[in-house]
């Protein structure tokens, strides 16, 4: 692989660099960064961004929204290119970051479904990198960690792909003078902490390869800090409040993380960090954890608000006809606790934010918004409300509001 | 240097430690078995001290208030040793001497308050891979602790002493995290909490009732209670919302303490970056 060429233009620190460390710097905080379930969800947290002035971060994923030449997204029908105009028309300043979460081969279900070999997979995934990138994307995320032809990739190979990845965002962005913010880490769901020395070893092949090749070190590291999503509940070990059987508690665990983190320079970033309780959350930020990911939890409650409307207003029918399509779509399955005791409500529930884009929907939608305006009420103007009152709830536990 | 050994109503498990103790270590330490408060039938023939006011025989004694009480009786007799193994009565030992074995450690290393074996169970055994065999954690359940004389003089209750706060804070009565405070109060007072791999703890060849090598006793309803319990304690007690206070507290008179003696911070736990 060759080095990028020195002489390069070094395009510096960009400004959503800059003021993610100064507000990282200002006081000891957890920033928050949120799935886009939604454009309601996309524009609760533009409006949350114009409230506070905390910086926040979109983190999508290639299902939710991918390249319009891979075939977008299922997120509002956006594709990168008009999600990010969209997001920019409203926030020409940029102080939302956009970010790639889990950007990498085999992370969207098209490559998935035609069995890509690993090599289109991976040309396919830098197409998609590449077009965050030209959409003004802030933060990748590269994660090489799926592989659908393999079960047991090695480290190596892992750490191959991973610096195959980084050469090509940034060679795309030093041509388009862009500044990134990367972000590494591999996504493992156990529930469980991170091996500590595995951290430390894994961070110090990072630097030499970047240091080797003129790379930018990664802004964030994901580390497995005991987080795990199921149906509408965090069951990692996190957690917990008992010592678990063969593991470190978690609070002594993630200090360590933490700590080997800050001596390579990078900033710790929790995924998963959904339905955790306010106590948990509040030791984020004492904890040294830098940024958080939350995303199903948003797209929960927003089908729960849909939900409350149409039982306020009597709309049982429509009510029954988003309950059954967010169930017809199956979307839960991968969410179910095992054993699960969901029923086929707690299922809908689970992945009604999938079908919000679906035409059945828009139609069902439709009638609901039409009843509530004959009442004077607005229908996404609730929804976006409780959008924010539950991501304040992630800003406040994370010390990003003043007192 | 004394082993107080504390029964709760598993007689046969208390009888085997102190029998274990007494042949590795019956010249090096006296062995003391206190009774948390059972009836009759289930207590150790070896019993020393029994706690048999009503309100003892009818809830019995956990650590809290187990552990004071056998110090309290042991202080009040005129009987003062330079160490203490305060040990539950449900343990057993993968090794011989553990008495003899964790004084010579304690003894080697002057500022360390309380040792503790290590159990197979516990996530710290990762601790010891590479060959180390003392670490020093600001986070342990207490299951048998070797505890220096010094250290105990700081942190006993001068002021009406009573089974109730002699050592332990025992209105926490299940203990939930009143060893984690006692761990900061050794930080606080310059002294470590290490656990050492040269003597571990060995699961018991039968399943009983009683603390299994966690540290966590009791089915999922018990647990809960226990924690409840705790958590209201610290609220109480510290104006704590959450477990995390009470640790990250640890964490701080850990980090204070190895800033005051970096010679142990070669005992410290977490990798560091080469």
């Amino acid at each position: 692989m060759d080095k990028l060429k020195v002489g390069v233009k070094n395009v510096g620190l960009g400004s959503a660099e800059r003021r993610l460390r100064q507000a990282l710097a200002r006081r000891r905080c957890t920033m928050l960064a949120v799935g886009p379930m939604s454009k309601n969800c996309v524009d609760a947290v533009l409006e949350l961004r114009n409230e506070t002035s905390v910086p926040l971060t979109l983190i999508a994923s290639r299902r939710q929204i991918e390249a319009s030449d891979l075939g977008g997204g299922y997120v509002n029908n956006w594709s990168t290119e008009t999600f990010a105009a969209y997001v920019r028309e409203r926030d020409p300043g940029g102080q939302v970051l956009l970010a790639r979460d889990h950007g990498g081969p085999w992370q969207n279900d098209a490559e998935v479904k035609q069995e890509l070999t690993l090599a289109a997979a991976m040309e396919s995934c830098k197409r998609s990198y590449e077009v965050d990138i030209l959409a003004g994307f802030d933060v990748i995320h590269l994660d090489p960690s799926i592989d659908i032809h393999k079960t047991d990739v090695s480290q190596e190979e892992l750490l191959e792909r991973l610096f195959e990845l980084y050469q090509f965002c940034e060679s795309v962005a030093r041509k388009q003078g862009r500044h990134l913010m990367y972000e590494i880490g591999t996504e493992e769901q156990s529930g469980d902490q991170q091996d500590v020395e595995e951290l430390a070893v894994w961070l110090r092949k990072v630097r030499g390869y970047c240091a080797e090749n003129n790379l930018p070190m990664p802004f964030f590291a994901v580390v497995q800090t005991g987080t795990k999503v199921r149906e509408t509940v965090n069951v990692g070990n996190l957690s917990d409040p008992h010592r678990v059987r063969g593991l470190v508690p978690p609070e002594v665990q993630i200090a360590n993380l933490v700590e080997i983190c800050e001596q390579f320079g990078i900033n710790l970033k929790e995924h998963n960090t959904d339905y955790l309780s306010d106590s948990v959350l509040g030791w984020h930020p004492r904890a040294g954890i830098h940024a958080a990911n939350v995303a199903p939890e948003f797209g929960v409650a927003e089908t729960l608000q849909l939900l409350r409307v149409c039982e306020e207003f009597g709309l049982s029918r429509e009510r029954e006809e988003f309950l059954q399509l967010a169930y017809r779509s199956g979307k839960w399955q991968k969410w179910l606790a095992e054993p699960s005791a969901a029923g086929d409500y707690e299922k809908s529930v689970i992945a009604g934010h999938y079908v919000l884009a679906s035409p059945k929907f828009v139609d069902i939608k439709s009638r609901i918004a039409a009843r509530c305006r004959r009442s004077g009420f607005d229908l996404d103007a609730s929804i976006k409300a409780c959008l924010r009152h539950t991501m304040r709830r992630y800003l406040r536990a994370f010390n990003l509001l003043d007192r | 240097m004394a082993a107080l050994v504390l029964n709760r109503g598993l007689p046969r498990d208390a009888d085997h430690l102190v029998e274990q103790l007494r042949q590795d270590s019956g010249d090096l330490a006296d062995i003391y078995l206190i009774e948390s408060g059972p009836s009759k039938k289930e207590m150790s023939k070896y019993c020393n001290y029994w706690a048999d006011w009503p309100e003892a025989r009818k809830m019995g004694l956990h650590n809290t208030r187990g552990f004071n009480y056998g110090l309290l009786e042991l202080d009040h007799s005129g009987k003062k040793y330079g160490y203490y193994f305060l040990i539950t009565g449900d343990l057993w030992f993968a090794q011989e001497n553990p008495i003899r074995i964790l004084r010579e450690i304690i003894e080697a290393h002057p500022r360390l308050g309380i040792v503790s074996p290590l159990s197979p169970d516990w996530g710290e055994a990762q601790y010891f891979k590479g060959g180390d065999d003392l670490k020093c954690v600001w986070l342990i359940p207490h299951q048998g602790w070797l505890v220096r004389r010094t250290l105990l003089d700081k942190l006993i209750a001068v002021d009406d002493p009573s089974y109730m706060n002699y050592f332990y804070d025992g209105t926490n009565f299940y203990g939930y995290d009143a060893d984690t405070e006692l761990i900061i109060k050794a930080y606080h007072n310059d002294y470590a909490v290490a656990v050492t791999s040269e003597i571990m703890f060995a699961t018991r060849p039968d399943e009983q009732q009683g603390l299994n090598t966690t540290g966590v006793e009791g089915g999922a309803m018990l647990q809960r209670l226990i924690f409840e319990e705790g958590l209201a304690w610290m609220h109480k007690k510290y104006g704590f919302s959450g477990k995390w206070e009470m640790r990250e507290w640890g964490k701080t008179e850990y980090n204070n303490f190895m800033n005051r003696h970096p010679e142990y911070q070669q005992f410290g736990i977490g990798a560091r970056v080469r």
